[in-house]
């Protein structure tokens, strides 16, 4: 057989590098204060040959600026567009609900030594306003979960904190109050698992009252599960059976009725819908977005499926190897990537139109890198094709004009 | 091969597991062609028997507790039926192959790449061991390991998972096979892996002339690379179509409903209709349509009367199992 190379992996990227990068370097930025990532592998990957792309500067692989973002709409059923009124969208700025400042997690450093622990999340701050929905993308093992549970309160930060409504939420070792508790929940990915399949539907959405002393007695327990089951569509006659009795989006909802329990005023849901099977994932993501209209709730909506979460983010953050490339207003993040490998990630979503194929797109080199010994500076360095030499040494800060940010010394033009 | 003559040609599959108390009608009489060189897509959500398929055909479901049947079952014009176990088990790998979801546990741990690659050859060509070697180098860099000739010593464990893929798929195309079944290759890869796999397949398609039958639940994917489509419900085709049409213009209500339902990344404006209720489980009654519990445009007929998959008026190329196909070719989407 004849050996043949690839000659998609190889075309050569058009002056990218002309991009300014001064226009960046003043303002390092507070965020970038982490001096522990950076010195280590001074630059041997920058030059990686693998890590070109092709046609990357192509005008085709950039759509224009979009501003038709998903506009106001009357409160149609089945429309899962994020609500106007809602999030940054509604003119004047909503509360801040939820921080988290520059959080740092990283597993098992003291059992490898040497610090040869996984850095799942390295330095991630992040607001969440009041009724606001935050999507976070990212391919897997960059620390969507690991983040999840530090903003619920379920893992500790090493360093960083989350605070709620401006007050610490969990710092060091202290757990958060259970008054702050209750108040910010979570959705799992896996509606199979995370159910206890020995207690009835009744009892699962019970637990959260029960913990936090909410209802008083059994009979306003009762009522209150009946009124949460109807919320996320299920017939309260239903509380009596099993979870294996559901099917997937049927115990997801199940799921979300226990998140609603103690009135929250987050949830964040970590891929909500990835498990189920795809005639049912809207139905999921229609709930949601219902729920977040009719009650308000602030919801941190983690998935892997890009269009998902621009269907239903206000915001949206791009994580990649425990750190945000890029956030900000999901019609900019989308419409106009201004982090190479944002872009990358939507050149290399497929797309459910066979007319869209011969677009023109980035194919990145090579897989991710691993966490455990992640490359100096820009993380995505190893496999972008504007890395320079400065993007070895400190990592890029997470900055950009006004809402749309991004960690990036060759930002896209166009933002 | 003469011109015309499918790659593969599979009528009314059949498959029942027989294990448990109840019988379970996984496949219920499937029929697939595919021409050399072209790719078809096998798309369908998880348990409507997309990889029991991909097992029968590739005659892995030789086993106790499982009832396989065909009518037609040609390879290249081989006719597998007349075969006997023995003949049908060197076809495998050679003839046809199967490329798994999961590459790690496809792959033996205790062997290098090399020697599992050219263990293909020494057995199937009788090459030496050097030949062997050298022939597995040139097939990692076809798939586009970097530095092959050192790599090909290595173990699995030593690759990511991108990577171990490519080596799966190397395997799978090594003896040049008429036939490649891949079946969801890319649903444990991550996106940006994903498009190089994709790509790779269909590079290899091209350069081989081999026919490609991608597995999915993706819609997505099977826009990207398919020729044609053929849609699965409940252990039955309910459509097969050009992939343009399948996507502009969907002739089975179900095909219809997935479209609607979701959403699309350059088109945010556009709103998720929700499909009511869940797909059936395997030992669902079978009359009528297996969708019509779901269908927006099921009528008294649908539950009655199990509608068979038909040529669709005007479109020779397309198939179709709808009372109410008419109906669903003519609705005017947005
Ligand atoms: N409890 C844990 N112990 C050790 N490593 C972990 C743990 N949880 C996550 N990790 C590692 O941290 C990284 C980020 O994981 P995770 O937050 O689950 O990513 P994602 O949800 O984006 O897939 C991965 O490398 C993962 O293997
Ligand atoms: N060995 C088996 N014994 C019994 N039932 C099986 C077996 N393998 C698959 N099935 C059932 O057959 C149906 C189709 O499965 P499968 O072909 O794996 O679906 P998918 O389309 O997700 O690949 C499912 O309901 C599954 O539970
Ligand atoms: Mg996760
Ligand atoms: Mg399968």
């Amino acid at each position: 057989m004849p050996s043949v190379p690839d000659p998609e992996a190889r075309a050569e990227n058009p002056g990218s590098r002309a991009a300014n990068p001064e226009a960046r370097a003043e303002n390092p930025g507070s965020r970038a204060a982490n001096p522990e990532a950076r010195a280590e592998n001074p630059g041997s990957r920058a030059a990686n040959p693998e890590a070109r792309a092709e046609n990357p500067g192509s005008p085709a692989a950039n759509p224009e600026p979009r501003a038709e973002r998903p506009g106001p709409r009357a409160p149609k059923t089945g429309s899962t567009q994020p609500a106007e009124g809602a999030g940054p969208r509604a003119g004047k700025a909503e509360p801040v609900v939820l921080r988290a400042e520059n959080l740092h997690k990283t597993y098992g450093s003291g059992i490898f030594g040497r610090g040869g622990g996984v850095h799942a999340v390295d330095g991630v701050s992040l607001e969440l306003r009041a009724g606001e929905t935050l999507g976070i993308v990212g391919e897997s093992g960059c620390g969507k979960s690991t983040l999840a549970r530090m903003l619920v309160g379920l893992e500790r930060p090493d360093s960083g904190e989350v605070t709620f409504h401006g007050r610490p939420f969990a710092r060091g070792r202290r757990a958060p109050a259970p008054a702050v508790r209750r108040r910010v929940q979570m959705v799992f990915q896996d509606p199979m698992t995370s159910l206890n399949p020995r207690m009835t539907v009744l009892d699962i959405v019970a637990e959260p009252l029960d913990v936090h002393r909410l209802a008083a007695g059994r009979a306003q327990r009762r009522d209150r599960v009946g009124e949460l089951l109807d919320l996320v569509g299920l017939a309260p006659e239903l509380m009596h059976r099993f979870p294996h009795e559901f099917s997937g989006g049927q115990r997801q909802r199940i799921g979300i009725a226990r998140a609603l329990a103690t009135d929250p005023e987050v949830i964040v849901c970590d891929e909500p819908v990835s498990a189920l099977d795809m005639s049912v994932q809207a139905q999921v993501v229609n709930l949601l977005a219902g729920l977040q209209r009719r009650l308000g709730v602030a919801l941190v909506f983690i998935a892997h499926d890009l269009a998902v979460v621009r269907h239903v983010s206000h915001r949206v953050g791009v994580m990649y190897l425990g750190r945000l490339a890029e956030l900000g207003p999901a019609a900019e993040v989308y419409g106009s990537p201004a982090h190479p490998y944002t872009k990358a990630l939507l050149s290399a979503a497929p797309v459910p139109r066979p007319q869209a194929r011969d677009r023109t797109r980035i194919i990145l080199a090579g897989d991710p890198p691993s966490p455990v010994d992640p490359p100096s500076g820009c993380r995505f360095r190893t496999r972008c094709w504007k890395a320079a030499d400065v993007c070895a040494g400190h990592a890029p800060p997470l900055e950009g004009a006004a809402a749309h940010l991004a960690a990036c010394y060759f930002p896209e033009a166009g933002r | 091969m003469t011109v015309g003559e499918a790659a593969l040609e599979v009528r009314d599959l059949q498959v029942t597991f027989t294990g448990s108390k109840r019988r379970t009608h996984a496949v219920r009489g499937v029929d697939l062609v595919i021409r050399p060189g072209e790719t078809l897509a096998l798309l369908g959500e998880s348990g409507s028997g997309k990889s029991v398929t991909a097992r029968a055909v590739m005659g892995l479901l030789d086993q106790p507790d499982t009832e396989v049947t065909m009518g037609t079952a040609k390879l290249g014009g081989r006719d597998l039926l007349a075969m006997s176990a023995k003949e049908r088990r060197l076809l495998r790998g050679s003839a046809m192959s199967l490329v798994f979801q999961d590459a790690l546990s496809a792959l033996n741990p205790v062997l290098s790449v090399g020697d599992q690659i050219g263990e293909l050859f020494r057995v199937h060509q009788g090459l030496s061991r050097r030949q062997a070697r050298a022939r597995s180098v040139e097939l990692l860099e076809l798939v586009g390991i970097p530095a092959p000739a050192a790599r090909v010593r290595d173990y699995p464990h030593q690759f990511s998972g991108g990577m171990r893929q490519r080596i799966l798929i190397a395997m799978a195309v090594a003896l040049e096979p008429g036939l490649l079944i891949a079946d969801e290759p890319t649903t444990a890869l991550d996106v940006t892996v994903q498009a190089q796999i994709l790509r790779l397949i269909d590079r290899l398609r091209r350069e081989l002339g081999t026919a490609v039958l991608l597995i999915t639940h993706d819609l997505g994917v099977a826009a990207e690379v398919a020729d044609r489509v053929a849609v699965m419900y409940a252990g039955r085709i309910v459509e097969t179509s050009p992939v343009d049409d399948l996507y502009d213009r969907p002739a089975h209500p179900y095909t219809e409903a997935l479209l609607a339902a979701i959403p699309d990344l350059d088109r945010p404006a556009a709103e998720l209709r929700a499909i009511p209720g869940a797909p059936p489980g395997p030992g669902a009654a079978d009359t009528g349509c297996a969708f019509a519990p779901r269908c927006p445009r099921a009528t008294a007929v649908c539950e009655r009367t199990r509608p068979e998959l038909v040529a669709v008026p005007g479109s020779p190329a397309r198939t179709a199992a709808c009372h109410h196909l008419q109906e669903v070719l003519d609705a005017v989407r947005t």
